[in-house]
């Protein structure tokens, strides 16, 4: 190890400056608590006690991995580890993919598909959805888009109101959901053409925020924040189902949209226009130097990606029965994003382990009930401390030469 | 074709604020010739530069591109519509799409000759794209093939999956010219293609632009401070300084300009300036 400067006077400065913050945030987060059918707050210092001390030790413990030089014991074994198991299973790629389609497939058959598993494997597949759409907006054309759940809404909205209102069945309104949401994205996309990186990110956000807050005070439409029930669940050439079988079909459902998009989102990268996405990501000027119209190629990355969502949105109202205007808040485009970023930013493979962990380990914490967000937090850290470019970090290009499609 | 007027720029004027960074600039480009636009620092010349490719919006005056007989007012265009026009430039700093391939970086430049420059036409190609129906696959094997006859060009077949931003410094300068060829335009304009660039690669370099003006159809508008090379390479010179033309002719003409060398090298007058390297150094 090369010139390692160990600071114990620095590490104390920063664990007392953590410690402070964690402080002041604590005191009105978990310091006071509005217990049910009580009137008034109650105190509770036993949490701020234990969250200051919490933070401290964190900061410590990162300060002294820092400066004994932690990062590279595990950054550089886990960036060659993922890279050897890339390549180790690259020359089995198909056979990767149609075994994990054909046990997706069998999944609702197999002895350990009980009703809690098809469940989560729905949750799992929705938010594959929303990641590929959202990394061809993110990942591909690197518009920071924190707004992303708007689409979603729209999409579910489009399918309870047509349903309930217009008696509409799932399949047609699955395609207006799409357009309904693409319209959505092209509106977004026209005041922010001009904007980048943390200007857009807070105009994205202001949008997101924008739809929930119509769709919360919209009420002849809407129905307000009591949101639509009774929203029919999707039947097949007049079937209808109920109890399990209504589960199993809305997995293989969502089984097959996510696949769709999985297949569309990989088929279009390669594409002229999602060559273009990728290069507008790059260097925009550039681009238009060579007469590439950024409006249109911005534009069409919002729409692409926000028919993706759509579709999700449709399905997701189609699966609760009940939408309402809490289910589209801002944790759920944070959540998204992260599932593109923590994939590794364009990888597709990356989206569908970053859904599965970003699902899966909140469930897994249930047992630890108040301190769940905080193991799914220091999850997430520990994922980008050693992984700081995503899962799956690599790009394979569009084509190569000679060899034609790869 | 070769002599006609290609580029004709009148009265270019640019003021940002107060500052007037080009006054009453006129010049013109011939067809089939290389054209150089030289001064000192802060004489204007990328500005004029930016203004010809569409970057700028000039304060006054005109930008004409004559093609097929067509006069177009360039500078009434928007940036992209510009390369349309078939004007292609490179950058002072190389802007290479670093991640993507050399052969991406080409067919980028093919986009419009692959999907066509309407909406409707993209969506087309995207929908066909995605399918990969035979018309598409056509049409991307024959960008392909244009991507590496310029790929051949420059010498980087080798490096055609490479991602551009590992490549070499010469070989990313090389790049960003085969990328700017590879939208077929009349009139390249490159921006200190030299910039950083050994003896031997300034020499290939020349022999390329030398190549684009004699076979590849294109005429050069260079702005270059390795004297040398732009008097060596020069059909056409244009000296800029404080924002105006101080000199305008053939490289010989230019060089015993006694007002060009007042701008470079102070009052001493009536003193030639050598053949080769001479302004080299002083200009940098």
């Amino acid at each position: 190890m090369d010139a390692i400067a160990v600071r114990p006077l620095l590490w104390i400065k920063e664990a007392a400056l953590a410690a402070a913050v964690a402080f002041v945030l604590a005191l009105p987060l978990a310091g006071f608590r509005l217990p049910d059918g009580v009137g008034s707050l109650t105190f509770r210092p036993q949490w701020v006690i234990v969250a200051v001390i919490a933070v401290a030790l964190g900061r410590l413990a990162l300060a002294m991995a820092r400066d004994f030089g932690v990062a590279r014991w595990i950054a550089a074994p886990a960036a060659s580890g993922m890279e050897a198991v890339r390549s180790a299973f690259s020359p089995y790629r198909t056979w990767l993919i149609v075994g994990s389609i054909v046990f997706m497939v069998a999944l609702p058959m197999l002895p350990f598909g009980t009703r809690r598993v098809l469940d989560l494997a729905t949750l799992v597949l929705i938010y594959v959805m929303l990641g590929a759409g959202l990394n061809v907006v993110v990942g591909l054309a690197g518009l920071l888009d924190l707004g992303y759940v708007a689409f979603y809404a729209v999409g579910a909205y489009t399918y309870g109101i047509l349903a309930t209102q217009f008696g509409l069945s799932f399949w047609v309104c699955l395609p207006l959901a799409g357009l309904f949401a693409a319209l959505a994205g092209i509106a977004l996309g026209f005041p922010v053409l001009r904007l980048r990186g943390d200007y857009l990110a807070i105009v994205t956000l202001g949008f997101g925020e924008m739809v929930r807050i119509v769709l919360i005070n919209w009420h002849s439409l809407t129905n307000g924040s009591n949101g639509i029930a009774r929203i029919p669940t999707p039947g097949f050439f007049g079937m209808q189902f109920s109890g399990v079988s209504r589960l199993t079909f809305l997995y293989f459902i969502i089984f097959g949209m996510a696949m769709f998009t999985m297949m569309f989102a990989a088929r279009i990268r390669v594409t002229a226009l999602g060559r273009a996405w990728e290069a507008l990501r790059e260097d925009e000027i550039a681009c238009r130097s060579l007469g590439l119209n950024p409006t249109t190629i911005k534009l069409s990355a919002f729409a692409v990606g926000a028919t993706l969502a759509g579709f999700a949105g449709a399905f997701f109202a189609a699966r609760q029965g009940f939408i309402s205007p809490a289910s589209f808040t801002f944790m759920e485009s944070a959540i998204i994003l992260a599932i593109v970023v923590l994939g590794g930013m364009g990888s597709q493979t990356g989206i569908v382990f970053a859904a599965a962990v970003l699902v899966l380990l909140p469930e897994l914490f249930r047992d630890f009930t108040e301190l769940r967000l905080l193991l799914f937090g220091a999850a997430m850290v520990l994922i980008m401390v050693s992984r700081p470019q995503g899962l799956v970090a690599h790009r394979e290009p569009s084509l190569r030469l000679g060899k034609g499609k790869p | 074709m070769t002599g006609t007027s290609l580029l004709a720029v009148d009265g270019l004027t640019m003021r940002f604020g107060g500052l007037q960074a080009v006054d009453r600039v006129s010049f013109e480009v011939a067809c089939g010739e290389i054209a150089a636009l030289i001064g000192p620092n802060g004489a204007g010349k990328t500005t004029v530069f930016n203004c010809v490719t569409g970057f700028y919006r000039p304060t006054a005056g005109q930008i004409e591109l004559t093609r097929d007989g067509r006069a177009l007012a360039i500078e009434r265009l928007a940036g992209h519509l510009i390369a349309r026009a078939g004007i292609a430039r490179t950058f002072q700093n190389i802007r290479l799409f670093p991640h993507m391939t050399a052969l991406e970086n080409l067919l980028i430049a093919r986009h419009n000759a692959l999907t066509g420059t309407s909406v409707i036409a993209g969506i087309a190609h995207a929908v066909s794209g995605l399918f990969g129906l035979p018309l598409t696959r056509r049409a991307e094997a024959d960008a392909t093939e244009i991507a590496r006859l310029w790929l051949a060009r420059v010498g980087l077949v080798d490096d055609a999956d490479r991602p551009a931003g590992t490549l070499p410094y010469g070989a990313q300068r090389r790049l960003e010219i085969a990328r700017a060829m590879c939208t077929e335009p009349v009139l390249l304009c490159v921006d200190e293609p030299a910039a950083g660039l050994n003896a031997g690669e300034t020499r290939e370099l020349a022999q390329l632009l030398r190549n684009i003006r004699d076979h590849y159809g294109a005429s050069v508008l260079l702005i270059e401070h390795h004297m040398a090379m732009v008097m060596d390479l020069s059909d056409h010179v244009v000296v800029l300084d404080h924002g105006h033309v101080i000199a305008d002719g053939s490289a010989e003409a230019v060089r015993h300009d006694p007002k060009v060398i007042r701008a470079y090298l102070g009052e001493e007058e009536g003193v030639a300036l050598p053949q080769g390297s001479g302004l080299h150094g002083e200009s940098a």
